[in-house]
């Protein structure tokens, strides 16, 4: 099983790979300056990065994530298995490694994926 | 106030809470875009036996030689283990089986589609629906498809028959060698050993068949017969009642007693009364001369394994054609029905059924189950329901004028994610008319009650203090010098000492030991321990977890489904004359289950695993296991030690929502935000219509007459009319000239002394503030508020005092301190009184005895309903009473969507004074989260 699916295609593995949990929460102090929460829901981000990538890996990654939102598969540690839930991409960074014969291949390719 | 349960209680006013918004709209009139696609699944998880709060399917089974309807009253339902084992696809399995000649084994899947339709959309799915057949009526026109699935496979001997079906078997004759009549003495149809034709009366095709009751009676000599003698060829027709692929074999008795051959034999069978198959014809074959052994004729086709899977129609009152599998392992089938309408009942369920083949009594006929599944697909056209994935913001107004100065203005602001452009403007033809239909808009605020993720939960011995069950409910026992037998609950045990407790609570090392009496034969040391599994869960989660029961045998049954697996460690060693056998069991809700025997000389872990933890909790709610030595003997003794004992509760992710009406409104504006693909929409209530539409006097003088001719007039229809009684007492001179609806209602409502409002569900309710009074423990004793309450003449009413619970408004709940205004009090009151219709009024002054000094304000009720001095005292009393309650609170903070207009409260403030006073107006601002705005208005 994949590691990391994103619209139902199975991506290469990430060289780093890190969850953030955010709980949506409306924190206000009441009257008596205590803090009283109203708790939204729970959403997940991902940081994910290629160490190296081929041209086709690369293809396959930024194809993946540049619809406007796509459901993603990924291992979740608070739940301990796999999950899926719909995301959408922020900025895509990589670099160059070398251009090598009319083909190129890439390093240090990194996005964050933000649940919607 | 709306009733609510006590987790609600629980939660509302919790440091941490969570909200849920949803809104249906109902756009039947002018509906224009394509429909809003939904899909759900559900099937028998967390299924209770006999219980459908928790899950409102059924499944049964039967073992039956006929083919049951599921409304057929001999099905039973699965017991708790059965539904376990079919409740998931995993490693467990039910089986049903039967060795009764001809039967075969059933189990019948019932899915209760409109309760998990409501349970899944919220109850305004229905739109104007209330009836259960007029909402299944409503269900036929969204839901447009079932999938159900289920996994299985089936046991049962391979055999020849006519696999065809037979439903239908006719016997062709036309006279015989002895005189021109027919006779016939059986026609039978055997599956193994059981003739499905037995005391079926047959028809015949023409004339009359005398004796009829004697053809298929059993009897072979008997016969019944046809004598009209007019060489006309003649058949009998059974049926069987249901089409059958087991038989196989279909045998023909004549009269056979005096060896007479029959002219134009023919046999035929049919599946369904249309398709006939030949199996004899004297035409072709030739003749034959009777016997008293008959004539057989066997089935061709192979009759074997198979698991089937049917739907019940409901148009044919009979099972659609199955599918099946004649695998020997587990596979799954999926059942479509064609026609969704025509499976879904009048009681509300879809039905399927999954059986074996019959048996021929050689060997036994089984299905086994894993699982059952039902996708429900289906479109929403003319009801829409938005949830928290639809909604970014929902602000709710509604208000209650008390004096009736103005009516309400109950609005709705509901801002919708447009994303997918299904709520564009430009995708309404004509936008005027949909908003000229009113669509409706129901809104509804949810608390989340309980939200449990799927987690494994630890219990031990830690802080255990001996025979107190507050600090750790859960106990272990012994018998000091050991038994010969395994103690059990039920006995009358020794619970342990504190410091063996205490030794108990780590894994540090610390070991406790009992040894046997000394040179004594046949003894065990034993140690049970008792584990409190419901109390282990309520201190884990709540009380809500329980989901609104608070019976034992109700929680027992919800630990039961919702605990996944019951497992323990357990830290011991054994000594004994036969070595360091150490014997541990499960308590197994009568006996002890497992014997599990290790042998390790220290102490080791034993972990013990459950996969069915229904069967470990007893009916106390408590899980016990036992570990035991081996044994004494005369020389030596036996040891039972130990170090450490947890369970492990491993239980299902929980996710409750109590859901509270939070208004109906009806759609006036519609706007568009491209940029940010949102859609806002206003709506308001019925006054604010009705201030479009004008009443004409009619020749009534009946106050509640009058006030249903306007709201009737005004749109409202009659079933949202709720007008008090007492006003039909109330004679008065109808309105002198056409009037609008909604100042027609202003001057009712003075009349009346009443309350004009729309309530939750969208009502208009005309009520007297005494019988609101009444119920709402209003204020009217505002300067002596902590002696004496009540409405006059209606007794007097404790004080609503902080342990009103929800009703007190408290600075934990504040974002700040009460705002509080005084509004000035009226001193002279003036009311006109028109004694007939159309003439100048009379004035009436009346003063305000509860002002000290002179001069005021005054204030004056023109109203051509008030025709006499008394109707004009009693408004007067009433107002003056009212209007001396001028202060105005305002309160910014979380909000309670149960506390109504009307409802009485108290509202800490920064003077200490705590005033009662009733609420005017309600504010819910939604986004996810919840707060608001409470107005109210009660005495200084």
């Amino acid at each position: 099983m994949a590691f990391l699916t994103i619209g139902g295609k199975a991506m290469p593995t990430p060289t780093e790979f890190s969850v953030g949990i955010a709980d949506i929460s409306k924190a206000q102090r009441n009257a008596n300056g205590t803090m009283i929460i109203e708790r939204i829901t729970t959403k997940r981000t991902l940081k994910v990065s290629w160490s190296y990538v081929s041209k086709d890996d690369a293809f396959t990654l930024l194809y993946a994530v540049a619809p406007t939102s796509f459901r993603v598969e990924f291992p979740d540690p608070q739940f301990g298995t796999t999950i899926a839930s719909n995301f959408y991409c922020g900025d895509r960074n990589v670099g160059m490694m070398d251009y090598i014969n009319g083909i190129a291949r890439y390093k240090d390719l990194q996005f964050d994926l933000i649940e919607l | 106030m709306l009733s609510a349960s006590s987790d609600f209680r629980n939660s509302v006013y919790a440091t941490e809470r969570e909200f849920k918004g949803r809104a249906t709209i109902e756009m039947d009139a002018y509906n224009q875009i394509d429909g809003r696609a939904f899909s759900f699944t559900t099937g028998f998880e967390e299924k209770i036996n006999g219980d459908t709060d928790l899950n409102p399917n059924i499944a049964k089974y039967i073992g039956s030689q006929l083919t049951r309807l599921p409304s057929y009253t001999g099905w039973s339902e699965l017991t708790q283990g059965y539904y376990w084992n079919i409740q998931y696809a995993d490693s467990s399995s039910q089986k049903i089986t039967t060795s009764v000649g001809g039967a075969n084994s059933n189990m019948l899947f019932s899915f209760n589609i409109i309760e998990l339709m409501e349970r899944q959309f919220g109850k305004y799915i229905w739109g104007e629906a209330t009836t259960l057949a007029d909402k299944i009526a409503k269900a036929k026109t969204m839901i447009t498809k079932y999938t159900a699935t289920v996994n299985g496979y089936a046991v049962n001997p391979s055999r020849t028959t006519f696999t065809n079906g037979v439903r239908y078997i006719r016997d062709w004759l036309n006279g015989n060698t002895v005189n021109p009549n027919n006779y016939w003495n059986e026609v039978e149809a055997w599956s193994g050993t059981l003739d499905r034709a037995k005391n079926v009366t047959p028809t015949i095709s023409s004339g009359t068949l005398a004796n009829a009751a004697n053809v298929n009676d059993g009897n072979e000599s008997t016969y019944g017969y046809e004598a009209s003698g007019n060489g006309v060829a003649k058949y009998i027709q059974v049926d069987l009642g249901a089409t059958y692929y087991d038989i196989n074999a279909i045998k023909i008795f004549h009269y056979y007693a005096d060896g007479r051959t029959f002219h134009g034999t023919k046999t035929q069978y049919s599946p369904d009364g249309v398709t006939w198959y030949t199996v004899f014809d004297s035409a072709v074959s030739g003749e034959y001369v009777e016997t008293s052994s008959g004539k057989m004729y066997t089935g061709t086709g192979t009759y074997g394994r198979e698991f089937n899977f049917t739907v019940y129609d409901v148009s044919t009152n009979a099972y659609a054609t199955e599918v099946s599998h004649s695998n020997s392992t587990f596979q799954t089938l999926t059942q479509i029905p064609s026609a969704p309408n025509n499976v879904l009942d009048a009681t509300g369920f879809v039905h399927f059924r999954a059986y074996s083949n019959s048996t021929d009594a050689s060997s036994e006929s089984a299905i086994y189950v894993d699982y059952c599944t039902l996708l429900i697909e289906g479109e929403m056209t003319d009801v829409r329901v938005y949830d928290d994935d639809g909604i970014m913001a929902m602000n709710i107004v509604e208000e209650m004028s008390i004096l009736n100065e103005t009516l309400p203005a109950n609005q709705l602001d509901l801002t919708l994610d447009n994303s997918s452009g299904e709520l564009d403007l430009v995708n309404f033809a004509n936008m005027s008319q949909v908003i000229a239909s009113k669509p409706v808009i129901k809104t509804e605020l949810g608390i989340v009650t309980a939200k449990v993720d799927a987690q494994d939960v630890t219990s031990n011995y830690s802080n255990k203090i001996k025979a107190s069950l507050e600090e750790n409910p859960n106990t272990a026992w012994y018998v000091s010098g050991g038994t010969t037998v395994q103690i059990s609950p039920y006995d009358t045990l020794t619970e342990f000492t504190q410091s063996a407790y205490d030794s108990l609570a780590l894994n540090d090392g610390q070991v406790i030991t009992i040894s046997t009496t000394a040179a004594t034969s046949g003894k065990m040391a034993e140690y049970m321990f008792t584990f409190d599994v419901l109390s282990i869960l309520e201190n884990q989660f709540g009380t809500s977890i329980w989901r609104g029961k608070t019976d034992l045998a109700d929680k027992v049954a919800i630990a039961r489904v919702w605990v996944e697996s019951v497992d323990w460690n357990i830290w011991c060693k054994a000594t004994s004359p036969t070595g360091n056998n150490v014997t541990i069991s499960r308590w197994n809700l009568t006996s002890w289950y497992g014997g599990w025997k290790y042998t390790n000389a220290d102490i080791t872990n034993y972990p013990i695993g459950s996969s069915t933890a229904y069967n470990f909790i007893d009916d106390n709610g408590k899980s016990h296991v036992l570990i035991q030595s081996d044994p004494s003997d005369a020389v030596t003794s036996s040891t039972i030690s130990c170090e450490y004992v947890e369970i492990i509760l491993t239980v299902k992710d929980l996710n409750l929502v109590e859901w509270f009406p939070s208004g109906v409104f009806f759609l006036t504006d519609w706007k568009n935000d491209v940029t940010n693909k949102i859609i806002s929409m206003t709506c308001n209530d019925y006054f604010a219509m009705l201030s479009d539409i004008s009443y004409t006097p009619t020749a009534s003088t009946n106050l509640k007459t009058i006030a249903a001719e306007v709201l009737t007039i005004g749109g409202v229809p009659t079933s949202k009319q709720i007008i008090d009684n007492s006003l039909s007492n109330i004679t008065v001179n109808n309105f002198p000239d056409r009037i609008a609806c909604r100042d027609a209602l202003q001057h009712i409502g003075i009349a009346s002394r009443s309350a004009v409002f729309q309530d939750r569900e969208g009502n208009v309710v005309i009520e007297p503030f005494s019988t609101i009074d009444e119920v709402t423990n209003y204020v009217v004793y505002p300067s002596t508020q902590n002696v004496l309450f009540g409405y006059p003449g209606t007794g007097t009413y404790a004080l609503n005092s902080t342990g009103g619970g929800m009703k007190y408004l408290d600075f934990e709940q504040m974002y700040e301190a009460p705002q509080v205004s005084l509004e000035k009090s009226i001193y002279q009151l003036v009311i006109n009184i028109y004694s007939t219709v159309g003439a100048d009024p009379t004035e009436q002054v009346y003063t305000n005895a509860d002002i000290n000094g002179v001069g005021g304000q005054s204030f004056t009720i023109d109203n051509p309903l008030i025709k006499d001095v008394a109707t004009a005292d009693k408004i007067a009393d009433w107002y003056i009473r009212e209007m001396n309650y001028n202060m105005l609170f305002s309160v910014n903070w979380r909000q309670n969507p149960i506390l109504e207009c009307a409802d009485v409260i108290l509202i800490e403030d920064s003077f200490g004074t705590e005033k009662q006073s009733r609420i005017i107006r309600q504010e819910f601002t939604y986004d996810g989260s919840l707060s608001g705005i409470t107005e109210s208005r009660g005495g200084v």
